[in-house]
């Protein structure tokens, strides 16, 4: 195969020569790619909220901290009891403790601010069906020892019903901006292919393969695909610095998304900017391969 | 080396390129396809390239069907085949050794084989003083031995001229045919399509004459025409 140094050469070439188009074409992928790879964020915090709230378990029954044993088995036996109920497990004060560490690992100051005594025991309930939550919280109002009854399937539904429009907007976008970005990569190719017609000719004529001939226009709609990516990266990391990691001890009780997170946002951004632009770039090339 | 079993080409606006054309071309021959304007001498060099498919018949180059070649295989043809144009078609931007250069780099070869070679092949065409100058800074005769230069570097089994000297003068046309003769006593087959009957008068070789498409003549050491 060719030497590097040859395509390199080509592609720095045509980067000088159409500059401005050039530059729409990767602007074009950075909001492309940083819309890609916000609402990949976006969903990865609504995942992470719903952990938080054990969305596959409908119905949290918080125990008060002054609860008798017997209380407690009473309670339990009552809602083994309740037709609506499905399962019923009791997570002790340690379990909760232990829970709340591996939600909150990043976010050190809670953690060490929260001992396992803060956190109240509870028993977690699951329903036949969620919408009988009304029904139990009824039957469980005023039993000795229930601090608090929380309907976690509807959070989860809110939640989800709140970041819908926001996820698809985004995403909508994104898609819309994506191809955008492949038709302009596509153009700058097709102008450094009229730029280089001669050589293309006697390129075929000479019997350079189609690979040969194609190799320094892909790589250079790769190239400005990346350089999108990696500027749609850098955006999504200053944004998490700057706005992100600030709420993380601000705002208690709610994980953030993290660096994994980030770095699985990443690995989209970047495999979808090649996609796009190897398809930019095929497609400008496509025509100009007949032999 | 060359075959033509009754090939036609006929163009999508119905007009008739070549009509049933059979042609024997052996290793080493030098053969002239004369004829006028339109008389489907251009087309049958784009044939014998795979620059265009035949509509009729079977064409072997160098003991392969090309008729039916697949595309990926045609740039592997190409290596056996030359070909010089009366355009040159040389890169304005690229010196005489860089042209030449060209044409070895992007069929992959090693940059010893390109050191050694090209300097040997631009001795041999006679410009091998001129190696760092620029196309525009050559006379037309000198443009046109790079092209024949950048055709026969890569010592192609085949070498297709069409038309070599249609750009050129009468004097200029006899170098550029002595040279071309040089290549054809290396054992290569030259296969040039011209109408310039002083040259083809000159030369003595074989003559295919088309006309409409159809060879009216193929004759040994012929002429140009008989009214010449």
């Amino acid at each position: 195969m060719r030497r590097f140094d040859f395509f390199l050469r080509e592609t720095l070439q045509a980067f000088r020569r159409n500059g401005f188009v050039v530059f729409a074409a990767i602007s074009t992928a950075f909001i492309a790619l940083f819309l890609l790879g916000g609402a990949v964020l976006v969903q990865r915090e609504v995942n992470l909220i719903a952990q938080s709230v054990e969305a596959n378990v409908e119905v949290s029954v918080f125990l008060s901290d002054d609860i008798s044993g017997a209380q407690t088995s009473n309670l339990q036996n009552m809602l083994n009891e309740m037709p609506q109920v499905a399962s019923v497990h009791y997570e002790s004060k340690e379990a909760a403790y232990q829970e709340f560490k591996r939600l909150f690992h990043d976010q050190t100051t809670l953690v060490q601010n929260v001992t396992p005594d803060a956190l109240p025991a509870s028993f977690q309930v699951q329903l036949k069906d969620p919408n009988e939550f009304a029904s139990i919280a009824q039957q469980l109002q005023g039993q000795p020892g229930i601090a608090n009854i929380r309907d976690n399937a509807h959070i989860y539904d809110r939640l989800l019903a709140v970041t819908r429009i926001f996820r698809i907007g985004v995403l909508g976008v994104a898609v819309v901006m994506l191809i955008a970005s492949a038709a302009l990569i596509a153009n700058t190719v097709r102008m450094a292919v009229f730029a280089r017609r001669r050589e293309i000719g006697i390129m075929r004529l000479v019997g350079a393969t189609n690979g040969t001939i194609r190799t320094p226009f892909l790589l250079e709609a790769v190239v400005e695909g990346l350089i999108g990516a990696a500027a749609a990266l850098l955006a999504l990391m200053i944004m998490k610095v700057a706005f992100i990691d600030p709420l993380r001890n601000n705002i208690a009780f709610v994980p953030l998304v993290g660096s994994n997170d980030l770095l699985v946002a990443g690995i989209w951004i970047f495999g979808i900017a090649v996609v796009v632009s190897v398809a930019g770039g095929f497609f400008a090339t496509r025509r100009y391969m007949d032999v | 080396m060359i075959k033509l079993d009754h090939v036609s080409k006929v163009y999508k606006d119905s007009v008739v390129a070549l009509d049933g054309v059979n042609v024997d071309i052996q290793k080493g021959e030098f053969v002239f396809i004369v004829g006028p304007s339109g008389s489907g001498k251009s087309t049958l060099i784009r044939l014998l390239i795979r620059e265009e498919e035949p509509t009729k018949g079977e064409i072997f180059v160098a003991g392969k069907n090309i008729a039916s070649l697949s595309p990926w295989k045609v740039p592997y043809l190409r290596r056996n085949v030359g070909t010089v144009f009366q355009d040159f078609k040389l890169l304005p931007d690229k010196t005489v050794y860089e042209n030449v250069a060209f044409a070895l780099d992007v069929i992959g070869k090693q940059k010893h084989v390109i050191k050694s070679r090209v300097p040997e092949i631009l001795d041999l065409v006679g410009l091998g003083d001129k190696l760092q100058h620029y196309p525009d800074e050559l006379s037309g005769g000198e443009q046109q031995r790079v092209s024949i230069a950048r055709a026969f570097v890569n010592r192609p089994l085949i070498l297709l001229a069409d038309e070599p000297t249609g750009n050129l003068d009468p004097a200029t046309s006899v170098d550029i045919m002595k040279l071309l003769d040089r290549i054809n006593r290396t054992g290569t087959t030259v296969v040039m399509a011209t109408h310039d009957n002083a040259i083809v008068d000159a030369m003595r070789r074989r003559v295919i004459e088309l006309t409409g498409g159809k060879i009216v003549r193929d004759q040994e050491r012929g002429v140009y025409g008989y009214g010449a």
